[in-house]
C-alpha cells in the first residue's frame, strides 16, 4: 500500500460542502441537529457524528475587498500523531501504512478520552454515552481499493483531492505557484515540516481563517471538561510525538461495503 | 445553452449575471476553473466576472466582482454595449455578416426621436398604444427593415441613419459609464475595467460566455434582461463559437427536458407554439376537390382484392381510405375502400368485388374524407409557407439564405399529431378538413393567458361560481412555498374542489389545509388575525397526495442545460429495480391516469365528449394497428415515440419503410403528409434504427445510453460527440457556421484558429474532421446557409423586429422592477419608470391590476429585498428539507444584511428579525440575520439604497421548516413569461 495524502485547496473550493455530506454518507453518520447561529458554518464544530466540516470566516482586506474564507476541518493524519501518543492503549491508534491515523475501536474506549487531549486540535470526538474515539480515517476502505476519498469523489472543482504521498508536497507547491498568481499571500498549510497528511492552500494568511479550537463540545458529549489550556496554532504541530506505524486488519465491515462498492461501479 | 457545459472550458473571459453557479451549478465551476488556469497549464488564463448584490459563494470566486442594485441588469449590459460600440471593441467581421447590424430600419430612427440623440426618449417605443398598453399602434412598423426589389435593404458602409448600427449607437449612448454607476450602483471605475475585460473578447480568436439563471429572469422585463445579453454577445462575435453564447443554466438536472417536452404554456413538444382558439384549422390544404384520380383501365382486370392496370397512382396522394369506383359500372356496389397502394398501377382493396372490371372500364379515385391529401399549402397557424419547399415565401428569404427551420413547422406539428393519432382511424382518413386530428389538440384561448400567477388569478374568480368543480395537480410542484405572495396562494387552494399533488414528500402545499401552529401565518387575514374560512375545518377541499418515485428510482432520459439528452437506469439494489412502498414513476401515474380516461371516454362521439382521448394512440385500445402500441408505461418507447418512426402506410403503398422504422433526423425524415410520427421535432435522432454501441454493451438505437469518453474534436474543444446525444442533430455548439470568417480569397476561415469549432478543406471540398455536426449537412460548403437557422434572413437580430411572439420593444432599456427605491427614472421625469407593457403611470398606479398586485411605497419599505437558493437546498425544499444532511448544514430562514444595515436596526448577527411587504404587512417572515461583509450599502442616484437577501426554500412542512420568502415577492412579472418579479421588491426589516 502506497502512502496517501489529501491536498485541499481553498482557493478553488467554493464551499458546497459536497465534501461535508458525502462524508457523512460514506462513513454512515448521522446529521445532528443544528440551527443558524449567523452564519453559513454548520455544524460549529467537529463531533463523533461529523469528522469533517467547513469554517467561514469574511476578511476585508486593507483595499476593502472582501474575501468569504473557506476551510474544511478534518483530521490531518499526522506522521507523528500527538493522538497516538497520547493512547494509552496499544494498537488503539495506528497509523497505517496507507498514511491513515486510524483508531481501532476494538481497543479503544477504556480511557479518558487522552487522543482528545493529545490531538493539538482535539480532532477525536466521542459519543456522549462511552469513551470511544471517532474521526476522519481518510477513508481507508476506499484508499485500499484504489478510490479516492469520499471528500475527494465528491467535490466538483476537485479542491479537495487524494494524492500519494510522494507527489502531496510537490502538487501542492505546483499549485500554490499558479493560486499565487491571483492571491499573493497564498500559503501552504501547515507550512512544510509540519509532518502532516492532510495539506490545505489558503488563499491568505491562516490569521484571517477559522482556526477556532473546541473549548466545550467534548464536554456537551458528556466527557469531562477540557482541563488544559490550548497552546497556540504554530505551537501545536511540534507537540506531536514518534508514532508507531502498524498496519490494521480490514473489519468485516469494510468487505461488505467494498462489494457494495464493486457491485454499483461496475454498472 | 447555445453551447454546454464542457465547452465552458473554451472561453477566455466568462460573466456570470443573474446566477449564482457555484452554489446552483456548482458543476459549472469544474470547467470554469479549467478555462481560468494558465496557459501554460492547458487552461486560457480566462478572467472570471460575477454582477450580482452581493458576494455569493460564486462572486467570493471571481476576478472581477461588479455590484449591482438587484434590477438593474440592463442598465449594466447596457453600459457595456455602449462601451464596445464607443470603443470600437465590436467584431465588425462577425456583426456585418452574422447580424443586423447593417440592415436599414423602415423608419425607426425617425420614429423614435428625431435629431442627434434619443436623450428625450421616453421609454415608450414608436407603436406604443396607451389605450392597450400594448406595442399594438401604427408606430410598429418603423420596427421592420426597409425593403427593397430584392428583399431588406443592407448598408455594409453603415452609413445610413436608418441601420441598426447607428441606432443601436445612439439608442445605447444614454448608458454613459456615469450613469450606469448611479443607477446600479457599482464604482463607476470598476464598471469601465469589466468593461474593458468583457468586451476584449470582441478579437478575433477571443471568446466570451455569458452565464445566467433566475436572476436574469424573474423581473418585469425579464426577456429583456436575455435580450441584452444576445445583443452584447452578437457584437461580440460571441456566438457559435468556442467558449461563448448564452449559457441559460436551467433550474435542475431536467428543467431544460421539461421544457423541451412543452412544459411551458405557450409549447408544445420541441418548442411548437400551442395552437390557439383563433387557429381553427392547420390551414394546409388548397383544394377543395375529393376527386383525386380518374382513368381508364389499361390492362388487364381486376378481381379478387386486386385491381390492377390502373394509369398514375401516385403513392403520396393516394392511399389507403380512399375510395375507388368503377364509373362505368356504376354505383355504391362498384366502389370499394382502397386498403394499399401496391404500385403506380394496381391497388388492394378491402373487400372481395363482385362484379369484375374489364379493359375500358372507367374508374375515379376520391378521397374518402372528402379532401385532397395535402396537395398543396397556403399557410400554417397564420404564417405562410411554402409546404417543404425552401421558402420562397417569405421576402426575406430573398436578401440572403438561411435553412429556417421554422418553416418546415407544418412538418414539425404533422409528425406530432401522428404520433398522438397516428393509429386512430381519424388520422388515416385524413381527419376532419383534412387536418389529421388537428381539431383533436386542444387549444388555448387566444384571450386567457396560462401563466402561473393567471392561473391562480382565474381560481379566485371562478370561486365566485363554486357550481364549477376545480381540479388542481401540482405534479413535482409546492406553489405554497415557491409561488409568489405564497399567502394569496394558499387561500386561493382553499378555492378548490379538488386538489392532487404528486410528489415524494407530503409538501406544504399536500397540507395546505393542516394548520401549523408554528407557521400560522398562512391563514392569515391581511389584518393579521386567522382568517375563518382557513381553518381546516374551514377548508372543504378534497386532497389526494400520490407518492412519486425520485429520479434515480426510475429509468428514463434527463436533458441538461448544454442540451445533452442522457439516459439514466433506475437504481437497482442486488438486481432488482428500488422500490419504497407504493411509490410510482410519473411515467406509471400518467399511464395510469390516461388509460383510465380512455375507459371513462370509451364512447365518446364528439371533441366536447372526449373523442380526442378514445382515439389518442396510446394503450391496447387504439383501434387499428398503424402506429406503435403503447400499452405499458415504457420509457423506452416514449422515447422512440419522441424521436419518431414511419406509419404503416410507406411500405404498403410501395415505399420502402416499414411500420415503425425509427427516423435518424428531422432534416431528412419528417414529413408534412402524415406518413411520419414524431414527438419531438429537435429530439429526431435520438432513438435510431440502427444499434448503438457503448463501452457498457451495446443498445438498440437509443443514442441517449452512448458513454464514449472521447474528445472527437480537432482541437481539444470537448465535443465529446459520442457521449450522450443532443439536439439538434448532435450539433454541441448551436449557429456554429458562426465561427467561420469569410475572408477573401481563403473563403472561409475559423474566427479563432486554435480552437475552432469546424474547419472547411476547399481543396477536398470536405469538412475537416473533429467538426462539430454542420449545420444543413456535411455536404454543404461554409456559405451554403447563414447560421441563424431560425430566422428567415439567417442573420442574429441585434434589433428586434416587431413580432406577434414578443410583447416588448424592440431593443431593451432600463426599466425600474415594479417596486422601485427611486422616485423617479434615472432618464429623467419624462421617461416611464416601468416596463410600460406591465405597469404604467397613465393606468393608476398599476397595470396588472388583474393580478392583485399593489406596489409597496419606498416610504413604508425602505429597503430593496430579492431571494435566492442556496446549494444545500434545492427549490420549494420539499426534496432537501427532508433530508437531514441537508438540514444540518442549513436549518433556517435566514436574511443577509450588511453591518450598516444592521447598525441602522440595532440588530446583530444571529438575532431574530422579521420581513414585511406590502403583501404581508401582518404576516412577517421570521428569520435569522445574518449579518456580513458581504453585502455593502449602494449609492444610487445619488441616495444610500440597502439591499438584503434571503433563501426562498423554506416551508412549514418538513425537517428544517421556516417562514417562506414568498409571502414577501410581489404577484407581478416578465410581460412575455410573466415569470413573477422574485428577485427585486421593496420591504422593510425590523428586529422582533
Ligand atoms: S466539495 Fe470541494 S468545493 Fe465543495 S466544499 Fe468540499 S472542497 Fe470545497
Ligand atoms: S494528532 Fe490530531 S490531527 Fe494528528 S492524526 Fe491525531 S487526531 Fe489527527
Ligand atoms: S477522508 Fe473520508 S473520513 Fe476523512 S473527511 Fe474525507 S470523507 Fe470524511
Amino acid at each position: 500500500m502506497v502512502e496517501y495524502g489529501l491536498l485541499i485547496d481553498q482557493s478553488l473550493c467554493m464551499a458546497c460542502r459536497g465534501c461535508q455530506v458525502s462524508c457523512k454518507q460514506w462513513n454512515e453518520r448521522q446529521a445532528i441537529v443544528t440551527t443558524n447561529v449567523g452564519t453559513y458554518q454548520n455544524p460549529q464544530d467537529l463531533s463523533w457524528q461529523t469528522w469533517t466540516f467547513m469554517r467561514f470566516s469574511e476578511y476585508e482586506e486593507p483595499g476593502g475587498k472582501v474575501r468569504w474564507l473557506f476551510r474544511r476541518e478534518l483530521c490531518r493524519h499526522c506522521e507523528n500523531p500527538g493522538c497516538l501518543a497520547a493512547c494509552p492503549v496499544p494498537n488503539a491508534i495506528v497509523r497505517d501504512q496507507g498514511g491513515m491515523v486510524i483508531v481501532n475501536r476494538n481497543l479503544c474506549g477504556d480511557c479518558n478520552r487522552e487522543c482528545f487531549y493529545g490531538c493539538p486540535w482535539g480532532v477525536p470526538r466521542f459519543p456522549g454515552t462511552n469513551n470511544e474515539a471517532w474521526k476522519c480515517w481518510m477513508c481507508r476502505d476506499r484508499l485500499y481499493e484504489g478510490k479516492p476519498s469520499a471528500c475527494s469523489s465528491a467535490c466538483p472543482v476537485q479542491a479537495t483531492r487524494t494524492l500519494e504521498k510522494s507527489v502531496l508536497l510537490a502538487t501542492a507547491y505546483e499549485r500554490l505557484s499558479i493560486v499565487k498568481q491571483k492571491h499573493p499571500r497564498a500559503n501552504i498549510y501547515p507550512p512544510t515540516g509540519y509532518g502532516s497528511n492532510v495539506v490545505w492552500i489558503l488563499v491568505d494568511s491562516p490569521e484571517h481563517y477559522d482556526f477556532s479550537f473546541p473549548t466545550t463540545s467534548v464536554s456537551s458529549e458528556g466527557a469531562k471538561p477540557a482541563a488544559k489550556g490550548f497552546l497556540s496554532e504554530a505551537a501545536r504541530p511540534m507537540l506531536a510525538a514518534t508514532a508507531l506505524t502498524a498496519g490494521i486488519a480490514a473489519a468485516a465491515k469494510f468487505l461488505d461495503r467494498r462489494e457494495k462498492v464493486a457491485r454499483a461501479e461496475a454498472k | 445553452m447555445t453551447n454546454h457545459w464542457v465547452d465552458i472550458k473554451n472561453a477566455d473571459c466568462i460573466m456570470i449575471i443573474g446566477s449564482n453557479a457555484a452554489e446552483n451549478h456548482p458543476m459549472s465551476f469544474r470547467w470554469i476553473e479549467e478555462a481560468r488556469k494558465p496557459v501554460a497549464n492547458g487552461g486560457r488564463n480566462a478572467k472570471l466576472i460575477v454582477i450580482d448584490p452581493r458576494i455569493s459563494r460564486s462572486a467570493n470566486q471571481a476576478d472581477m466582482y461588479g455590484r449591482i442594485r438587484s434590477g438593474t441588469d440592463i442598465a449594466f449590459i447596457g453600459g457595456l454595449i455602449n462601451w464596445a460600440l464607443t470603443h470600437n471593441m465590436y467584431n465588425a467581421d462577425y456583426a456585418k455578416n452574422y447580424s443586423n447590424l447593417a440592415y436599414v430600419l423602415n423608419g425607426f430612427d425617425a420614429a423614435i426621436n428625431p435629431g442627434p440623440n434619443y436623450n428625450n426618449f421616453t421609454g415608450e417605443f414608436p407603436g406604443y398604444n396607451s389605450a392597450t398598453h400594448k406595442y399594438d399602434g401604427a408606430g410598429t412598423s418603423a420596427w421592420t427593415y426597409a425593403i427593397g426589389a430584392s428583399g431588406p435593404t443592407v448598408d455594409n458602409t453603415l452609413a445610413n441613419t436608418e441601420t441598426v448600427f447607428n441606432v443601436l449607437k445612439k439608442f445605447y449612448a444614454r448608458y454613459t459609464s456615469d450613469l450606469v454607476s448611479r443607477i446600479t450602483g457599482m464604482d463607476k471605475t470598476l464598471f469601465e475595467q469589466i468593461a474593458q475585460e468583457y468586451c476584449s473578447t470582441y478579437a478575433d480568436g477571443k471568446s466570451g460566455l455569458i452565464m445566467y439563471a433566475m436572476g436574469t429572469t424573474q423581473h418585469t422585463y425579464g426577456t429583456q434582461n436575455i435580450r441584452a445579453y444576445s445583443i452584447l454577445q452578437t457584437l461580440l462575435g460571441n456566438i457559435g463559437v468556442a467558449g461563448g453564447g448564452i449559457a441559460a443554466m436551467r433550474g435542475e438536472s431536467n428543467v431544460q427536458g421539461s421544457t423541451d417536452m412543452g412544459l411551458l404554456f405557450g409549447n408544445l413538444p420541441g418548442y411548437l407554439d400551442i395552437p390557439n382558439s383563433t387557429m381553427a384549422t392547420l390551414g394546409i390544404q388548397t383544394t377543395t376537390s375529393t376527386q383525386k384520380l380518374t382513368g381508364t383501365l389499361t390492362a388487364g382486370t381486376a378481381s379478387g382484392r386486386v385491381i390492377s392496370g390502373l394509369t398514375g397512382v401516385d403513392a403520396t396522394q393516394v392511399r389507403s381510405g380512399d375510395k375507388i369506383q368503377n364509373t362505368t359500372l356504376g354505383g355504391t356496389a362498384n366502389t370499394y375502400t382502397i386498403e394499399a397502394v401496391i404500385n403506380a398501377t394496381t391497388v388492394r382493396i378491402t373487400a372481395n368485388m363482385g362484379t369484375a372490371w374489364t379493359l375500358g372500364d372507367g374508374y375515379a379515385i376520391t378521397s374518402e374524407s372528402g379532401i385532397n391529401h395535402l396537395t398543396g399549402s397556403t399557410s400554417f397557424l397564420g404564417q405562410t409557407v411554402a409546404k417543404g419547399v425552401a421558402g420562397t415565401a417569405d421576402i426575406l428569404n430573398t436578401a440572403r439564405f438561411s435553412n429556417n427551420w421554422k418553416q418546415h413547422e407544418v412538418k414539425y406539428m404533422m409528425s406530432l399529431l401522428a404520433a398522438w393519432w397516428g393509429s386512430s382511424n381519424s388520422f388515416i382518413l385524413g381527419g376532419a378538413n383534412g387536418d389529421f386530428c388537428y381539431d383533436f389538440l386542444p387549444k388555448i384561448n387566444s384571450a386567457v393567458n396560462y401563466s402561473y400567477m393567471s392561473v391562480f388569478k382565474q381560481i379566485e374568480t371562478l370561486a365566485a361560481t363554486p357550481s364549477v368543480p376545480q381540479l388542481m395537480m401540482c405534479w413535482g410542484m409546492n406553489p405554497a412555498v415557491g409561488g409568489p405572495d405564497v399567502i394569496h396562494g394558499r387561500k386561493m387552494l382553499a378555492n378548490l374542489t379538488t386538489l392532487v399533488c404528486v410528489d415524494l414528500w407530503e409538501t406544504e402545499t399536500a397540507a395546505f389545509w393542516k394548520e401549523d401552529p408554528a407557521n400560522p401565518g398562512y391563514s392569515y387575514a391581511a389584518s393579521g388575525s386567522q382568517d375563518a374560512t382557513l381553518t381546516p375545518t374551514a377548508i372543504q377541499t378534497t386532497v389526494y397526495l400520490l407518492p412519486a418515485k425520485a429520479s434515480m428510482e426510475k429509468e428514463g432520459s434527463v436533458s441538461n442545460s448544454g442540451r445533452w439528452v442522457q439516459w439514466r437506469y433506475g437504481a437497482e439494489d442486488g438486481g432488482v429495480m428500488v422500490q419504497k412502498g407504493t411509490a410510482k414513476s410519473d411515467l406509471d401515474i400518467a399511464n395510469d391516469l390516461m388509460l383510465q380516461l380512455k375507459t371513462n371516454y370509451a364512447a365518446a362521439t364528439t371533441i366536447a365528449g372526449g373523442l380526442g382521448i378514445k382515439e389518442m394512440s396510446w394503450g391496447p385500445n387504439t383501434p387499428n394497428n398503424y402506429g406503435i402500441q403503447f400499452s405499458e408505461a415504457d420509457p423506452k418507447a416514449v422515447m422512440k415515440e419522441i424521436n419518431g418512426y414511419t406509419l404503416l402506410y410507406p411500405a404498403n403503398i410501395g415505399g420502402t419503410a416499414a411500420k415503425g422504422n425509427q427516423l435518424s433526423s428531422f432534416i431528412s425524415d419528417l414529413k408534412f403528409d402524415g406518413t411520419t410520427a414524431c414527438g419531438s421535432w429537435i429530439h429526431c435522432g435520438c432513438w435510431v434504427q440502427t444499434d448503438v454501441t457503448t463501452p457498457t454493451g451495446t443498445y438498440q438505437g437509443n443514442r441517449a445510453a452512448k458513454r464514449i469518453s472521447v474528445d472527437n474534436s480537432a482541437t481539444g474543444i470537448g465535443l465529446y460527440s459520442d457521449f450522450s446525444w443532443c439536439w439538434p442533430v448532435n450539433r454541441r455548439i448551436i449557429y456554429n457556421r458562426a465561427s467561420m470568417k469569410p475572408v477573401a480569397v481563403d473563403g472561409y476561415v475559423p474566427f479563432q484558429t486554435d480552437k475552432w469549432v469546424m474547419k472547411y478543406d476547399y481543396v477536398t471540398s470536405t469538412w475537416f474532421a473533429g467538426s462539430d455536426v454542420v449545420d444543413g449537412g456535411a455536404n454543404t460548403k461554409p456559405d451554403a446557409y447563414m447560421p441563424f437557422i431560425m430566422k428567415p434572413e439567417g442573420v442574429a437580430r441585434l434589433f428586434g423586429l416587431n413580432s406577434t411572439k414578443h410583447v416588448d420593444g424592440p431593443l431593451p432599456e432600463h426599466y425600474e422592477p415594479a417596486e422601485t427605491p427611486l422616485a423617479t427614472h434615472p432618464f429623467g421625469a419624462s421617461h416611464v419608470m416601468w416596463n410600460p407593457i406591465v405597469m404604467h403611470m397613465d393606468a393608476g398606479p398599476v397595470l396588472w391590476a388583474q393580478y392583485n398586485f399593489v406596489p409597496g411605497t419606498v416610504a413604508n419599505y425602505p429597503y430593496v429585498g430579492t431571494t435566492y437558493r442556496l446549494v444545500e437546498h434545492w427549490q420549494a425544499g420539499a426534496m432537501t428539507r427532508n433530508l437531514p444532511w441537508l438540514v444540518e448544514l442549513q436549518p433556517e430562514m435566514f436574511v443577509e444584511m450588511s453591518y450598516e444595515l444592521a447598525a441602522l436596526l440595532a440588530v446583530n448577527n444571529g438575532d431574530h428579525v422579521k420581513v414585511t411587504t406590502a403583501r404581508n404587512p401582518n404576516n412577517p417572515v421570521l428569520a435569522v440575520a445574518l449579518v456580513t461583509k458581504r453585502i455593502k450599502p449602494f449609492t444610487i442616484m445619488g441616495n444610500t439604497v440597502h439591499q438584503i437577501g434571503m433563501p426562498w426554500h423554506f416551508g412549514y412542512r418538513g425537517l428544517a421548516q421556516g417562514t417562506s420568502a414568498n409571502r414577501l415577492t410581489p404577484n407581478i412579472g416578465d410581460a412575455n413569461t410573466r415569470i413573477p418579479e422574485y428577485k427585486a421588491f421593496l420591504c422593510k426589516v425590523e428586529k422582533v
